[in-house]
């Protein structure tokens, strides 16, 4: 019963929308205006055919690639300049100044520099994602609880074994709220860097919809996105309350006192 | 409750999105509904891309043409004409410059726009008037039917680039269906030619002489030669304007036409017009090369082009070309 009531919480809603939405687009209405029903008619036909395997896919790879690159890089930097006072300093500046650049901005120069190909759209999405995970990491790092550090100290915890089971874990709240951030940035630059000289990609065949007036399958593009999305946030939902789970455990444990 | 919250953040987005769309489609201008301003005069709205061609309206609405014959006439300039194509369906904008490609794709789309006039004419003597089929120094390609299974760039998916270059390369006994197609900005195609990163791309004036002068040259002016030079650019009209207000349609058409006589012979007072325009450096203003302007609407380069686009798959069902060209 349980199980059926959260099930109709959580589609209720957009049941009713879908439900306005089909009735609010019928008759006679611009072509433009996007109807439930061949939406998702196309999105069966030109999404879950042919096109995974020559377009999602790619994407999706290569959001993912570039994902995983940001977070590892984003991490480790993090930890490097976290953990030295001066490094901070003498980073933190021209890092507010970095991210702030819109890395689609760059694509004219990385079609110069890095090429027409796979690694220039993963280098503009990684441009663009890393900064979350990196900025948060450092925050993370140095927001360390100070009994803790200073215990670690004393019971002689040096070198990786202080990396891997104090900062690490103690940087990690910090940590997730960057790469979770850095996925919505992620999915909307995977798009962006497809729409520029690129010959695959859930990107491509938008705009390609978009230039050949083929509405309803640039809107089921427009659909498989936030699908994309929320299956990203719930797989990171999951990584989430492994990684967290002390976390959670010990604001649980600080809420019931 | 991260998951509700959420779940209720998209659907509060898909509701705004869903309201402001249903707000546009019924509050856009119905077409056919135009009211004159106090001086007499209709007001209308002409769809441009931003290209040199808006110097050429530019310098008809300055001599006052569209006045004489009884139009107060707004210029919108967009970054493409398949972005405009909402707008002229609504009626918000009456008449639209643009490839023949996009008019006969709304029409087969079901959206009622008609073609109502030339524009540029491809001239047959120089290549540089509009955009041609490159390839880099010391390319191996000499013919169209070398570009099969090459990667070739062209500024649109699905636009003349494409439909042409494949019919270049099929009437030169290859096969296009092997072309590995991208879609690349017009002034990006020099350095992608000369990295090697294309085979071959598509670009127009300035950057033809760009690649010419870094050692390539131009594989192919497919434009004219598959015979679509005479109608490169025409005048779309929106269809429930044109059925309602046809003497008014050719007026427009008249303005349009002593507009292009004044730019077939006054080049040198367009090129002082694109460095404010366009801003480009008026060097490139002055060395910029003219097509030819013209209102004649040739009913056998536009089935060629309905041709090509049902043989190339860029429509799904043949348009129907009668609906399409607007009778006077």
């Amino acid at each position: 019963m349980n199980i059926l009531k959260n099930l109709a919480y959580w589609l209720g809603l957009p049941i009713i929308l879908i439900l306005i939405w089909h009735f609010a687009t019928m008759g006679d209405i611009s072509p433009f205006v996007p109807r439930p029903l061949p939406l998702w008619e196309k999105f069966v036909s030109v999404w879950l055919g042919e096109n995974l395997l020559t377009d999602v896919l790619p994407s999706i790879g290569r959001l993912l690639l570039a994902l995983a690159i940001s977070i590892v890089l984003g991490v480790v930097l993090g930890v490097l300049i976290g953990s030295f006072r001066s490094a901070r300093w003498f980073f933190e500046p021209l890092f507010e100044f970095l991210r702030a650049i819109p890395s689609t901005i760059m694509i004219p120069v990385l079609l110069l520099v890095v090429g027409l190909n796979d690694n220039m759209r993963i280098t503009v999405i990684v441009l663009g994602s890393i900064w979350p995970v990196l900025l948060n990491t450092i925050t993370g790092v140095r927001s360390l609880d100070e009994v803790l550090s200073n215990s670690a100290k004393v019971y002689g915890v040096h070198g990786w074994g202080r990396v891997w089971h104090l900062v690490l874990p103690g940087a990690s709240p910090a940590i997730m709220a960057g790469v979770r951030q850095s996925l919505a940035v992620g999915l909307i630059l995977m798009v962006v860097s497809e729409m520029f000289a690129s010959a695959n990609g859930i990107g491509t065949l938008i705009t390609n919809f978009q230039n050949r007036v083929a509405v309803p399958e640039m809107w089921s593009g427009v659909l498989l996105l936030g699908v994309v999305g929320v299956v990203l946030s719930a797989i990171f939902a999951l990584v989430q309350k492994g990684v967290l789970k002390w976390y959670d455990g010990l604001k649980a444990a600080a809420d019931g006192n | 409750m991260m998951s509700l919250s959420r779940v209720l953040g998209t659907t509060t987005v898909t509701v705004a999105l869903a309201v402001g769309l249903l707000g546009c489609s019924s509050g856009s201008v119905d077409g056919s509904t135009v009211k004159e301003t106090q001086e007499g005069l209709t007001p209308i709205s002409l769809g441009v891309f931003t290209s040199p061609s808006v110097a050429v309206i530019q310098a008809g609405v300055e001599q006052g043409f569209f006045e004489e014959h009884g139009f107060d006439i707004e210029v919108i300039q967009a970054a493409s004409s398949a972005a405009q194509l909402p707008a002229l369906d609504s009626g918000k904008i009456q008449f639209l410059l643009a490839s023949p490609v996009t008019p006969i794709l709304a029409n087969t789309q079901g959206l009622d726009v008609q073609i109502v006039a030339g524009y540029a004419q491809n001239d047959p003597d120089t290549v540089n008037d509009s955009t041609a089929l490159l390839v880099g120094a010391d390319s191996p390609l000499k013919s169209p039917k070398d570009l099969e299974g090459k990667k070739v760039s062209i500024n649109a998916l699905g636009s003349i680039g494409e439909i042409g270059i494949n019919a270049a390369v099929e009437a030169d006994g290859g096969d296009p269906s092997t072309i590995q197609y991208i879609q690349l900005a017009l002034g990006d195609v020099p350095a992608a030619l000369e990295s090697g990163e294309i085979d071959a791309g598509m670009t127009g004036a300035p950057w033809i002489g760009q690649v010419e002068a870094a050692g390539g040259s131009v594989l192919s002016d497919f434009i004219q030669e598959d015979g679509l030079g005479k109608n490169e650019l025409v005048i779309a009209g929106n269809g429930t304007f044109l059925k309602d207000n046809p003497e008014k349609a050719e007026d427009f058409i008249a303005a349009l036409e002593e507009t292009y006589e004044y730019a077939n012979e006054n080049h040198d007072a367009l090129a002082a017009m694109l460095p404010e325009l366009l801003s480009i450096p008026e060097a490139a203003a002055k060395n910029q090369v003219w097509t030819l302007y013209s209102a004649e609407v040739d009913p056998a380069v536009l089935g060629t082009f309905a041709e090509l686009m049902t043989r190339y798959e860029i429509v799904s069902n043949e348009p129907d070309m009668d609906a399409i060209i607007w009778k006077h």
